[in-house]
């Protein structure tokens, strides 16, 4: 498979080009079972059931394309929310420091609010976002709503996968 | 996992909407939901888009696969996980956690065939925590 980046829903770039054999070959499987367009349940019973036939760890690749996937279904099939500042938070903590927890102990930042906040039970003022974002070295940007409705379609995302697996 | 024989069966229900608005949950509810589960108990059958139904205004009290007079119609997404006996506190504690990040008042939990209706309580924490 050639070098080749999948962008998340929240804008998150995985590099596919890292894959092994394993994971190159289940990928091009999820490719075929998500071009079905399933329903979204289904389908992720059925990728969670790969993973473990396959050996793979939720730290792996496909793993994580495959809750994008998962996700992109669920959104257009009216069953998800659109992702919002929560998601790309999350997203962000977890590549930039690992672990909520670490992120919290290296910040400051209080791990009970940030739990509230990403259960949407709490929001965060648009002063302490900043203060958040800061060490993600992350920015807030405004965008169109089609713009962000393009990037969580679920034809965009096959198409993308297809090209790393061409 | 669910197929394991000698283990108490364990069916638990993740309403698709909040209590508190009806508005479907965001992507990252499910990602850490998914992860806790493999992290936890290294996966869970499932999950299936389920109808259920429940009453309308205890919603903590009664849970009904059958449809009643009172009830609200709700899609749930429904797992299954096979545990030793001695985790299934476990499991309460995470499904706990579930309520609180998945703002629901109460979590339906089967034990071996045996129905539990799981009150969520601030101070059970979230998700992640």
């Amino acid at each position: 498979m050639k070098r080749h980046s999948y962008e998340t829903i929240t804008g998150r770039r995985l590099d596919l080009g890292k894959m092994n054999e394993a994971e190159t070959e289940l990928l091009a499987a999820v490719l075929g079972e998500y071009e079905q367009q399933p329903e979204w349940s289904r389908f992720a019973a059925w990728w969670v059931a790969r993973i473990r036939q396959g050996g793979l760890s939720s730290q792996s690749l496909v793993y994580r394309v495959c809750q994008d996937l998962e996700a992109r279904l669920g959104i257009a099939q009216g069953k998800v929310a659109r992702p919002d500042y929560r998601d790309c938070l999350a997203d962000l903590i977890e590549e930039r420091f690992g672990s909520r927890y670490r992120f919290c102990k290296e910040t400051g930042v209080d791990p009970g609010h940030l739990s509230r906040v990403l259960s949407s039970r709490s929001e965060l003022s648009l002063q302490n976002l900043q203060r958040i974002l800061e060490p993600l070295h992350a920015a807030l940007v405004i965008r169109p709503v089609e713009e962000v409705a393009e990037r969580l379609a679920p034809e965009r995302a096959a198409q993308s996968l297809a090209e790393a697996a061409s | 996992m669910g197929g394991d024989p000698g283990l108490p069966v364990c069916v638990f229900l993740v309403p698709l909407v909040r209590d508190g608005d009806r508005r479907p949950h965001p992507p990252v509810l499910w990602r850490l939901l998914q992860d806790a589960l493999i992290e936890r108990f290294g996966g869970a059958t499932g999950p299936e888009t389920v109808v259920w139904y429940r009453d309308r205004e205890t919603i903590s009290g009664a849970w009904s696969p059958g449809q009643g007079e009172q009830t609200v119609t709700d899609l749930s997404r429904r797992y299954t996980v096979a545990l030793p006996s001695d985790r299934v506190a476990e499991l309460r504690d995470l499904l706990r956690r579930v309520g609180n990040s998945f703002d629901q008042q109460a979590m339906y939990l089967e034990v071996a065939g045996f129905a539990e209706i799981l009150e969520v309580r601030s101070e059970d924490g979230f998700l992640g925590d």
